[in-house]
């Protein structure tokens, strides 16, 4: 009988080892993908309408896709700027988590030079945790500036 | 006449459960739960920045010159656990320049290619950038 309730036991003990492992990998698997996605929408596209950033009202109805790139890694400025803008407010932040396809998360992205001791631009909630999954990417300002952007992407 | 000895029995399917128990529990802690396929999207996704800047950047237009350092400096950027390498070549193959990511040291076991056609001076070249996982760093 003390046999079995110690095999259960150890069985009980794998199975909670197991499960947390499982939970924890899931989440890092569903942030890096999300960090993915929203660094090639970033980065490689224009958003959509492709002029978003000229519009006056920016809401849900006006732009469906936030793009920063001219063409593939080669960032638009004026998009940058407007960008910042809509980092000022909460609810506009939200817009932009939610036109990248990421409700439900937090971003915090910086550009900097390829030494990464000058950042040019930064945008964003960046996380207080240290519990953010990080990716990077290549990217060109004003045709021009070979940058690295580094997107953090956490909940 | 009592017997004073005590043991257990050990039957056939209690053997069983314990084998299936114990292949259970080996098999909970060998199990690997790292992404790797998007780990290969993430190298892939740099790998094809890097392609991009080069070329879109004039980079390229130095190395051809005989000035690697822009390319150098493009390669160092990118993260620690990433290895590169990039060849500069004519279109019939033959190589004008080799660069290596310092610190790499020859080609990785699943390496990844890129390639891109680059067009100065009305010569078109063939640029290759091989990538991989720095198994001692990532």
């Amino acid at each position: 009988m003390t046999l079995m309730m110690f095999i259960l036991l150890i069985f009980i003990l794998e199975w909670n080892y197991f499960s947390v492992r499982w939970n924890t990998a899931s989440a890092y698997r569903e942030m890096l993908g999300t960090a993915l996605f929203a660094s090639d929408a970033l980065f490689t596209t224009p958003g959509d309408p492709p002029g978003w950033e000229r519009l006056g009202n920016i809401s849900e109805s006006s732009v469906h896709a936030i793009g920063l790139a001219d063409s593939r890694n080669i960032l638009n400025g004026d998009k940058l700027e407007r960008l910042s803008e809509l980092n000022q407010s909460d609810s506009d932040y939200q817009l932009v988590l939610e036109r990248l396809g990421m409700p439900g998360y937090q971003l915090h992205f910086t550009i900097m030079d390829l030494t990464g001791e000058s950042v040019y631009y930064e945008f964003g909630r960046p996380s207080a945790l240290n519990n953010s999954v990080t990716i990077e990417r290549l990217v060109l300002i004003n045709q021009t500036t070979a940058a690295v952007a580094k997107v953090d992407v956490w909940r | 006449m009592a017997l004073k000895s005590r043991g257990f029995v050990i039957t056939l399917d209690a053997i069983a459960a314990l084998s299936f128990m114990l292949l259970s529990l080996y098999f909970i802690q060998t199990t690997s739960f790292n992404p790797t396929i998007l780990k290969g999207t993430q190298l892939k996704d740099f790998s094809l920045d890097t392609l991009t800047v080069l070329e879109k950047s004039g980079r390229l237009g130095d190395l051809i010159t005989g000035d690697s350092t822009a390319v150098r400096e493009v390669l160092l950027a990118s993260p620690d656990p990433d290895c590169m390498q990039f060849t500069l070549s004519y279109l019939n193959d033959t190589q004008i320049a080799v660069i290596d990511k310092p610190g790499c040291g020859g080609i990785g076991n699943e390496v990844q290619v890129d390639y891109g056609l680059y067009d100065y001076g009305g010569q078109v070249y063939k640029t290759t950038l091989k990538s991989w996982y720095n198994v001692e760093v990532g």
